[in-house]
C-alpha cells in the first residue's frame, strides 16, 4: 500500500493517527476545507480516513468527489458525531468502511492490512479477457451485461438502465445516438444485442448485429457526437464512455448544478445549530408584519406602506441569508424588495391590485417554504423554491412592465418532444 | 366546449402569473383552468375520477417531484394519452431527457412570457 491520507476538521490528533506513528505507517494529514477546495490533492493516495466532527453535512459531497477522482481509493469514514443515518449516507455515497469509535489498536492494524488486500485485488482484477465484445480492448473486467433487443420495448429497457447514471452531456448524447441506431436496426428487422463492458477508465457499449453495410452506420457516426469514441466492423459497433473526472470538469454549468447533493428538510434541521434554526421565529414575525402591511396597502394604495413592505421583504431576505444554505433564495427576495423600491409611481398606480395579489401569493409561498422545512420537515430538497422564486421575480417584473408599457416580448424556452 | 387545462405548481405566485397569462384563452371560451398548489391534491382528485385535457406541471416541488407525478398520470390507463407539459426553472438536458422518456409532450422553461405559454397551449390543444 502506497499512501494514507487523513482528512479532518479538527487539529487534535486522532487515536488512529497515534497508532500509525507507533507502527511507522506513513500518512499525510489534510484539512477538510483544503480538500473541498482542491480534491486533486488526494491524487495518488490509496486509503483515505475521513474524520469529520463539524462538517458532517459535506460528507456525501466529499466522498463522491474522491470516488470521481479515483474509484479505487478506499474511503474509511470515522466520526464520533455520526448517527446511523450518517453512516448509511456515507456508505451509499461510496465509502468503503466505517470505523466505530472507540477503536483499539489491533483492530486498526487488522483493518489496514485488509485494505491492502482489497487494494491489490482492485488494482489487479483487470486481465486479458478471451470473450470480449468491444472493439477497443481485451483488457476488461470479467463481468459484462447483455441486452437482447428484439423490439422497441427492449431498447427502452436498455436505455432506462443507463440513462439514470449518465452524468454528463457527452454520455447523454452517446446514449441517444445508441438509441437511434437501435431504432434503425429494429426498423430494418435486424435482431441484435448490446453488451456493456468496462475497465478502470471506460465503459464500452457494443452492438452485435447481423452484418449490415458499414457505410450506413459510418455516415450516422460522422454526423454525431460519438465520432471520436466509436469503432465498427461488419458485425459490431462499439462506443466508449469516459469514467474519469476530467470530462466532468468540462460540463456545462446547469449539469454541474444538477449534480449537487440535495438536502432534505430533516437533514438540514438536524445538522444546523439551534441558534440558526431559531431564526425561523423571526421569519414568522416578518410574515405576520408583511400580511398586516399588505392589507393596509390593499385599502390605501399609498407609497409609504409600499415602502414599508419593501423594507420587510429586505429584512426577510437578510434573515434568510443568515440561516446558511439559502443565499439564492435570499437574493431572490432581495430583488423583489429592490423592485418595489425602484418602481415608478405610474407602474404602481396602474397595477396596485395586481401588486397586492402578487404580495399575498409571495408571502403564501414563503410561509409554505418555512413551514415545509422548519416545522413539518417534509421537504425532500430544501432548495426547491430557490430558482422558482428568482423566476417569479422576473416574471412579476415583466408582468408589471408589460401592463405599463403594453408590450409583450416573447421569452421563455419551449421544447416539444 | 372549453378544454380543461390543469396547472400544478407549489408556488402560488407562479399559478397566479400563469392564470393571468392564459386569461385571453379563458375569456375566449377556449379553455377552463384548474390550479393546484399541492400535487397530492391533484393526484387525489384524479383518483376520484377527475379528468383534464392538458396538464402543465412544475418539476421541483416540496413533496413530490413533478416528473414522478407525471409518471403516475402516464401509468393511469384513463389518462395516459393526455398531454403533459413541464413548466419549470429546471433546464438540464438530463431532466428533459427523463421527461421525454416518461412521455411528456414538451418542456417550458421559467420565466415564461404570456405569449410563450399561450402559444404552447394552443399548439398542444390545437386551438386556432
Amino acid at each position: 500500500m502506497k499512501n494514507i491520507a487523513v482528512i479532518g476538521d479538527n487539529k487534535k490528533p486522532k487515536f488512529f493517527e497515534s497508532v500509525f506513528k507507533q507502527e511507522s505507517i506513513e500518512y499525510d494529514k489534510f484539512n477538510v476545507k483544503d480538500i473541498l477546495d482542491n480534491i486533486q490533492k488526494l491524487e495518488g493516495f490509496d486509503v483515505v480516513f475521513l474524520n469529520l466532527e463539524h462538517n458532517i453535512k459535506d460528507i456525501t459531497n466529499i466522498i463522491k468527489n474522491i470516488k470521481n477522482l479515483d474509484k479505487n481509493i478506499i474511503i474509511v469514514v470515522t466520526s464520533p458525531n455520526f448517527t446511523g443515518n450518517h453512516i448509511n449516507k456515507a456508505i451509499s455515497s461510496g465509502a468503503d468502511d466505517f470505523l466505530k469509535q472507540p477503536i483499539n489498536k489491533s483492530m486498526i492494524l487488522k483493518k489496514v492490512s485488509n485494505y491492502k488486500t482489497l487494494l491489490d485485488f482492485r488494482k489487479n482484477r483487470i486481465h486479458e479477457n478471451e470473450s470480449f465484445y468491444n472493439l477497443f480492448t481485451d483488457k476488461i473486467f470479467s463481468r459484462n451485461t447483455r441486452f437482447n433487443i428484439n423490439k422497441e420495448d427492449d431498447l427502452s429497457e436498455f436505455w432506462e438502465y443507463f440513462i439514470l447514471n449518465a452524468s454528463s452531456e457527452d454520455s447523454l448524447c452517446k446514449l441517444n445516438f445508441i438509441f437511434s441506431i437501435g431504432e434503425w436496426l429494429i426498423r430494418n428487422n435486424n435482431k441484435f444485442f448490446i453488451v456493456s463492458e468496462e475497465d478502470r477508465e471506460y465503459y464500452y457499449l457494443t452492438f452485435k448485429y447481423t452484418p449490415i453495410p458499414q457505410t450506413v452506420i459510418h455516415n450516422l457516426i460522422i454526423k454525431s457526437c460519438v465520432k471520436e469514441s466509436a469503432k465498427m466492423d461488419d458485425f459490431r459497433l462499439s462506443i466508449k464512455f469516459n469514467k474519469t473526472t476530467q470530462q466532468e470538469t468540462q460540463l456545462p454549468q446547469d449539469i454541474k448544478e444538477e449534480k449537487t447533493t440535495t438536502i432534505s428538510a430533516k437533514e438540514f434541521v438536524d445538522s444546523t445549530p439551534l441558534e440558526i434554526t431559531t431564526k425561523m421565529d423571526a421569519l414568522e414575525d416578518i410574515e405576520e408584519a408583511l400580511t398586516v402591511k399588505i392589507n393596509q396597502f390593499s385599502s390605501n394604495k399609498d407609497r409609504e406602506t409600499l415602502k414599508a413592505i419593501g423594507e420587510l421583504f429586505k429584512e426577510y431576505a437578510s434573515t434568510v441569508f443568515l440561516m446558511n444554505e439559502f443565499d439564492k433564495l435570499s437574493e431572490a427576495i432581495d430583488k423583489i424588495a429592490e423592485y418595489i423600491e425602484n418602481a415608478d409611481e405610474e407602474t404602481i398606480d396602474e397595477n396596485a391590485d395586481l401588486i397586492v395579489s402578487v404580495f399575498y401569493s409571495l408571502v403564501d409561498d414563503l410561509i409554505k417554504w418555512r413551514t415545509g422545512i422548519f416545522v413539518n420537515q417534509e421537504t425532500s430538497d430544501i432548495h426547491y423554491l430557490d430558482n422558482s422564486m428568482i423566476a417569479s421575480c422576473l416574471q412579476i417584473e415583466h408582468l408589471l412592465n408589460k401592463n405599463s408599457s403594453n408590450q409583450d416580448n416573447d421569452y421563455g424556452d419551449v421544447e416539444f418532444f | 366546449m372549453p378544454k380543461i387545462v390543469v396547472f400544478v405548481d407549489d408556488s402560488k405566485t407562479v399559478l397566479m402569473t400563469a392564470e393571468l397569462a392564459v386569461k385571453p384563452l379563458v375569456e375566449s371560451g377556449d379553455i377552463e383552468i384548474v390550479t393546484y398548489d399541492e400535487a397530492m391534491n391533484f393526484l387525489s382528485d384524479v383518483e376520484k375520477g377527475f379528468t383534464f385535457d392538458l396538464l402543465i406541471t412544475d418539476v421541483n416541488m416540496p413533496k413530490i417531484n413533478g416528473l414522478d407525478m407525471a409518471k403516475q398520470i402516464k401509468n393511469n390507463p384513463r389518462l395516459k394519452l393526455k398531454p403533459i407539459l413541464a413548466l419549470t426553472t429546471e433546464n438540464s438536458q438530463k431532466m428533459k431527457m427523463l421527461g421525454k422518456q416518461i412521455g411528456l409532450t414538451g418542456w417550458i422553461t421559467k420565466p415564461f412570457s404570456p405569449t410563450t405559454l399561450v402559444k404552447a397551449i394552443k399548439r398542444v390543444l390545437r386551438i386556432r
